[in-house]
């Protein structure tokens, strides 16, 4: 009876092991910090069309070939968007190695077309680290692009200014371009460093 | 002549139930520095108010900025926004931080390059009228 019951205990304690890392195994390939991995689920996107700040064009086809995180926001917010470029410079120095660094973009994509332009997205993204990329164009492209990842985001000119709300998540795209994360905020570099050094390095 | 002074400047400073802003200190304050195509900044300091009053913070302003406004990020319907405020409220024996995220002093069009190290004064003026004067520095 004890041995039947034993074996029973096994048999479920191995049952359970098994659905577990099937499971963890399509959620993500190792164990992250606070990415939500979409896994199967990662979708890829639709075809748009941006300008980046070396005045080349910014497509679907862009995110081809290395790791790409996504950061919406605008010049013109001089809180959180800073902050968020800050630590996304911290996060790439958290990285261990250079061959690392390589393999992952980092691209802020400006939701305020009206004032920010390949010049000064430029000066603004370069300020914060050499290597990051500014991205901007017309407003239903980048709508394109938001609707497609789930980013939210409003840019409204008012008599004293413009009105800007935007989502604070980054976004993760794969090197085959698909949709494939998201960080939601608010941001810890290690463990975005973390993340993005276990999906690169396993 | 000298008594009626000593008299008035008693009545004034005993009143517990008048805000008094010269109690109100600052602290650490800062500059985000940001490359100058950005035409505004984000300022962020503790004030101090150990008074048994509660105090406000009415405007705010700078000879190097063409407007000096106080700005709170707020989240609303997941998206992150600025949002004007009217004034700051102090409470009493507590400390204000003013802080990346949160609540933050934006300083709007500077009317000459800043760069860091500089120091920024900033004229603040209280509900009771007064105004101080502080020192903000532009950092990383």
């Amino acid at each position: 009876m004890n041995k039947n019951l034993f074996i029973l205990v096994v048999i479920i304690a191995t049952l359970f092991g098994l659905g577990a890392s099937v499971l963890l195994s399509q959620k993500s390939p190792v164990q992250l910090k606070s990415l939500t991995w979409f896994g199967d689920q990662a979708k890829s996107l639709p075809a748009f069309s941006l300008t980046d700040h070396n005045s080349q064009p910014y497509n679907n086809q862009s995110f081809s070939g290395q790791w790409n995180l996504l950061f919406f926001g605008y010049t013109n917010c001089p809180d959180i968007c800073p902050d968020t470029l800050q630590m996304l410079n911290t996060m790439m120095q958290n990285l261990p190695d250079d061959a690392t660094r390589q393999q992952i973009q980092i691209t802020f994509i400006s939701v305020d077309p009206g004032r920010d332009h390949s010049e000064n997205l430029k000066t603004y993204v370069t300020y914060f680290n050499p290597e990051f990329k500014g991205v901007s164009g017309d407003i239903n492209q980048i709508k394109i692009l938001t609707d497609a990842v789930g980013i939210l985001f409003y840019s409204e000119p008012k008599p004293e200014g413009y009105d800007v709300g935007h989502s604070g998540a980054l976004v993760l795209i794969d090197p085959q371009s698909r949709y494939t994360g998201i960080f939601g905020s608010p941001h810890d570099a290690q463990e975005i460093a973390h993340d993005i050094n276990a999906l690169i390095n396993g | 002549m000298k008594n009626i002074i000593l008299l008035l400047t008693l009545l004034l400073t005993s009143g517990v139930t008048f805000a008094d802003s010269a109690k109100v200190s600052f602290h650490q304050g800062w500059i985000k520095n940001l490359p100058p195509v950005v035409p505004v900044r984000a300022g962020y300091i503790q004030i101090k108010n150990p008074g048994d009053v509660s105090v406000e913070i009415i405007s705010m302003h700078s000879d190097l900025f063409e407007f000096v406004e106080i700005h709170e990020t707020v989240m609303e319907n997941g998206m992150m926004k600025m949002d004007a405020l009217d004034k700051i409220v102090l409470p009493p024996k507590t400390t204000v931080l003013l802080k990346p995220g949160e609540k933050h002093i934006m300083l709007i069009t500077p009317k000459f390059p800043l760069a860091i190290g500089d120091t920024v004064n900033l004229t603040v003026t209280f509900n009771d009228q007064k105004t101080q004067t502080i020192q903000l520095e532009v950092k990383q």
